[in-house]
């Protein structure tokens, strides 16, 4: 602990979710001070102010904050295995204070917290932790450097929860299930991917409908998804159901988004990679845009907060445990080699090499929808700036999405390179929006911190974390968001113009984000035969006890706290 | 022609990764700033001058003193001459794409590796991964020529697409793996499971072979095609003496059925 000050003067405060109008670049500049590692507020006179840096009118937003990227845990460690010559390509060589590692969308977990931290972002969320993988994705986490993380345990294809379910269990008892697991696996959410459809992969399903029963425990993907969207709900997780929808890339998949979104019923849920679920069947081709209904839909629907997962064009590896998606999309590997498989019966994995070119009419429109999705849903604070790293590309495109999205005219120029078909099928073109530096301010920060609960993060007001990034104002808004003039993470300078500090504060551990609702431990009596019978380890050694996170003082444990009745629902 | 020669001041201090010594890419530089070069060496770099006595000049043609432990010694080789006294380490010519790398001793793994052009000769013997593919790649070798004198190890010629590959020795397990084309002589006794997988392409034996139950055998061929393949290589230097002396007299299998393949096996006497 010291009782100095680091102050940060002059500086035009982007701070959405702040003191009031915080987000209004034409307010009097503001100073900030720091300390211990949080937002102070302004000392007394006599304070001993150990730093002071002139941001001149720069720029300045809280870390941003990744809701979804695939950064760790047994499938992306596939996609590395699967593509060695992404790593032969890409290295990035140990500066003395740095360690080496490579990769460019499925990075080293070194390099991944390295390029995260150069780009102002300070906490991104591993949306699909298997729990049976739960262990390993922590561990490696735990070697993604500065930045804070979190994980969402995938549920909903799980045997034990669908045969629980078949057998009538009744909401309680999966409530005490998920809570046990949150517990269990040190996650901060639950994430269902396909509802039921992973499952009914293995018995020869294809494809799966809302109301289709499983062809084995004769429940329906409804029935999953809101039984785990309620058990959230019950439970006061601050982060709702993350749903990734069924049907995922295929025409027509938009009526299942908008009957997921209504089956939930005012029920908060969370809708991710939403371009993906955003396909009609129009057109000689019979793909096309369905993002106007789609967002017509969320603009209606204000239990619903989404991520868009737009699509970049190159090449980079799909990696979902959606193995029903990933399996029909095999044939479109490239290069071509693809892995699919169950672990553990949990869930299954698929990772798929892909390339999206802008000359194919599909991978084009696809590139539309997704900023239809971001330029058509009115509220910021309910959409979130995602590529679904590494599925539409690699997250240090953000900056390139940011300009797509600030400059209407940038986004134009880009429109008009790719296949011409899609300018024809799009209303890409005629729509005006620009976003505001406040809105991206929202949608990278103020609006993750809040679908997550994460009190203490995502703004700038006295007690927050001291995570702070300062931009340089340059028209170029790409330019500006690649290379921030600073980076702080928990009050230090971890980079600096887009590069890592060259001392020893560009360097250290960010925390990891778990959430502990109550439960009735009963629940492990039925789990542990369970484990017995059916998982490769016994139950007590499947929990992840918080030394293996804290690992003797180099990671960190922050506990987000529950919702309370009395607490604004989302 | 001018030749730039590098001979070792002592010992190595640990694994070096030779590549940027490429004739054409010192053809540009002086003594000096050759001396300047860094190589990596574990965790950072060194100079090349820390480790050779640079005399010459540069052009070419480089002449090496070769260590077991000199890494990617004609990696990415596009044109020119490297010669090597001695052994080098792994990866040698991996990737090479022309030119000529004449190795006096023995190589490391992956020799050859993802080579598309030029010729590789090593005067001892080879390790595994000779003219291989690299990890994860769905093709190996797709062209130019590797001439062993010795024996190699295994997994030689796996996913070769095209080029010739000719070891004089003994070659080790599952030589040929999943070859889709080109031509691979053994002048010794093969090892394991050769030819497993394999779809196309040819591997050619000296003496009696036990092929894999997934090679159909074809009996006893005269071919003329085998004495216009020794007349091809009687033109060429360095190729084994175990490889040549073909008459046209070959028995053939075809393989690997298990995988649809129509490779052959040609055991010549
Ligand atoms: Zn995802």
């Amino acid at each position: 602990m010291s009782d100095a000050y680091t102050l940060l003067r002059g500086g035009r405060v982007c701070d959405p979710a702040g003191p009031a109008a915080g987000g209004d670049l034409q307010a009097p500049r503001r100073d900030l001070y720091l300390k211990d590692g949080r937002i102070a507020a302004p000392p007394p006179d006599d304070a001993r102010i150990d730093a002071v840096i002139e941001l001149d009118g720069r720029v300045v937003m809280a870390g941003a904050i990744d809701i979804h990227s695939h950064i760790g845990g047994g499938k992306v460690n596939l996609a590395r295995l699967l593509l060695p010559e992404e790593h032969r390509q890409h290295g990035s060589a140990p500066d003395g204070l740095r360690r080496s590692g490579s990769g460019l969308f499925t990075p080293s977990s070194f390099v991944t917290g390295y390029r995260y931290a150069e780009m102002g972002y300070t906490a991104a969320f591993e949306p699909a932790m298997l729990p049976s993988n739960a262990r390993h994705t922590h561990l490696e986490l735990g070697d993604v450097p500065i930045i804070d993380k979190g994980c969402y345990a995938v549920l909903g294809n799980d045997d034990f929860l669908l045969e629980r379910l078949a057998a009538g269990a009744t909401q309680s008892e999966v409530n005490d299930y998920v809570a046990w697991i949150l517990h269990a696996t040190q996650a901060v959410g639950v994430k269902v991917v396909n509802p039921g459809g992973i499952s009914a992969f293995k018995f020869n399903q294809r494809r799966l409908e809302l109301d289709e029963a499983h062809p084995h425990y004769g429940i329906t993907p409804r029935r999953i998804l809101t039984t785990l969207a309620t058990a959230l709900s019950d439970l006061g997780v601050p982060h709702p159901l993350h749903v990734h929808c069924n049907n995922l890339g295929i025409p027509g998949n938009e009526s299942v988004t908008r009957d997921t979104i209504a089956a939930l019923d005012g029920l908060p849920a969370h809708l991710t990679h939403l371009q993906f679920h955003s396909y009609g069947t129009e057109g000689d081709r019979r793909f096309s845009s369905a993002a106007a209904e789609i967002a017509e839909a969320v603009n209606r629907s204000p239990n619903i907060s989404v991520d868009v997962g737009q699509i970049v064009f190159g090449q980079t590896i799909t990696a979902s445990a959606d193995i029903m998606s990933q399996f029909r999309n095999s044939g479109l590997a490239s290069p071509r080699k693809w892995v699919c498989t169950d672990i553990e019966c949990d869930g299954g994995c698929g990772l798929v090499p892909f390339r999206y070119r802008d000359k194919a009419f599909v991978n084009a429109l696809q590139w539309a929808i997704g900023l239809e999705l971001f330029l058509l849903i009115e509220d910021p604070w309910r959409v979130y700036l995602t590529t679904d790293h590494p599925n539409g590309g690699p997250f240090t495109s953000y900056p390139h999405l940011i300009r797509l999205l600030m400059d209407r005219s940038f986004r134009n120029e880009q429109l008009a390179r790719i296949n011409p078909a899609v300018a024809a099928h799009s209303r890409l073109g005629s729509i005006e929006r620009e976003y505001t530096l406040e809105e991206i301010a929202i949608m990278t920060r103020a609006g993750p911190a809040r679908v997550l609960g994460l009190r203490d993060r995502g703004h700038l007001r006295p007690g927050a974390v001291a995570d702070v990034v300062v931009y340089d104002d340059l028209p170029d808004r790409e330019a500006m968001f690649a290379a921030p003039a600073w980076v702080f993470k928990n009050g230090r300078p971890v980079a600096r113009n887009g590069r890592l500090t060259p001392n020893g504060e560009g360097t250290g551990w960010g925390d990891t984000i778990v959430v502990r609702p109550e439960f009735d431990p009963a629940i492990e009596r039925r789990l542990k035969p369970w484990f017995e019978d059916h998982q490769t380890v016994r139950l007590g050694n499947f929990r992840i006890a918080d030394g293996e996170i804290l690992d003797r003082g180099r990671g960190g444990l922050s506990i987000v706290p529950t919702l309370t009745a009395s607490d604004p629902c989302f | 022609m001018s030749v730039l020669s590098l001979r070792l001041k002592g010992p190595l201090p640990g694994r070096i990764d030779a590549s940027p010594l490429l004739p054409q890419r010192l053809a540009g530089l002086n003594l000096r700033e050759i001396a300047a070069l860094p190589l990596r060496f574990g965790r950072g770099h060194v100079a090349a001058g820390e480790l050779f006595d640079l005399s010459g000049s540069p052009g070419d043609t480089v002449e090496l003193e070769g260590d077991g432990r000199l890494d990617f010694v004609g990696a990415g080789l596009d044109g020119g001459t490297i010669r090597v006294a001695g052994p080098v380490g792994h990866r040698a010519a991996t990737g090479m794409s022309g030119g000529f790398l004449m190795v006096e001793g023995s190589t490391g793994l992956a020799a050859g590796a993802a080579m598309r052009g030029g010729v590789l000769t090593v005067g001892g013997d080879a390790g595994d991964g000779l003219g291989g593919a690299l990890p994860g790649e769905r093709a190996g070798m797709t062209g130019g020529r590797i001439l062993v004198q010795g024996s190699c190890g295994d997994r030689v010629g796996e996913r070769m697409r095209r080029g010739l590959i000719a070891v004089g020795g003994d070659a080790g397990a599952y030589a040929a793996l999943h070859m889709n084309a080109g031509s691979l002589l053994i002048g010794g006794r093969p090892g394991a499971t050769t030819g497993h997988g394999m779809r196309n392409g040819t591997i050619l034996f000296r003496g009696e072979i036990d092929p894999l139950p997934g090679f159909a055998d074809c009996g006893l061929n005269q071919l003329p095609f085998l004495s216009l393949l020794d007349r091809h290589l009687s033109g060429l230097d360095g190729v084994p003496p175990a490889c040549r002396g073909l008459t046209g007299r070959a028995r053939r299998w075809l393989g690997d059925r298990g995988f649809g393949g129509r490779g052959e096996l040609l055991a010549c006497p």
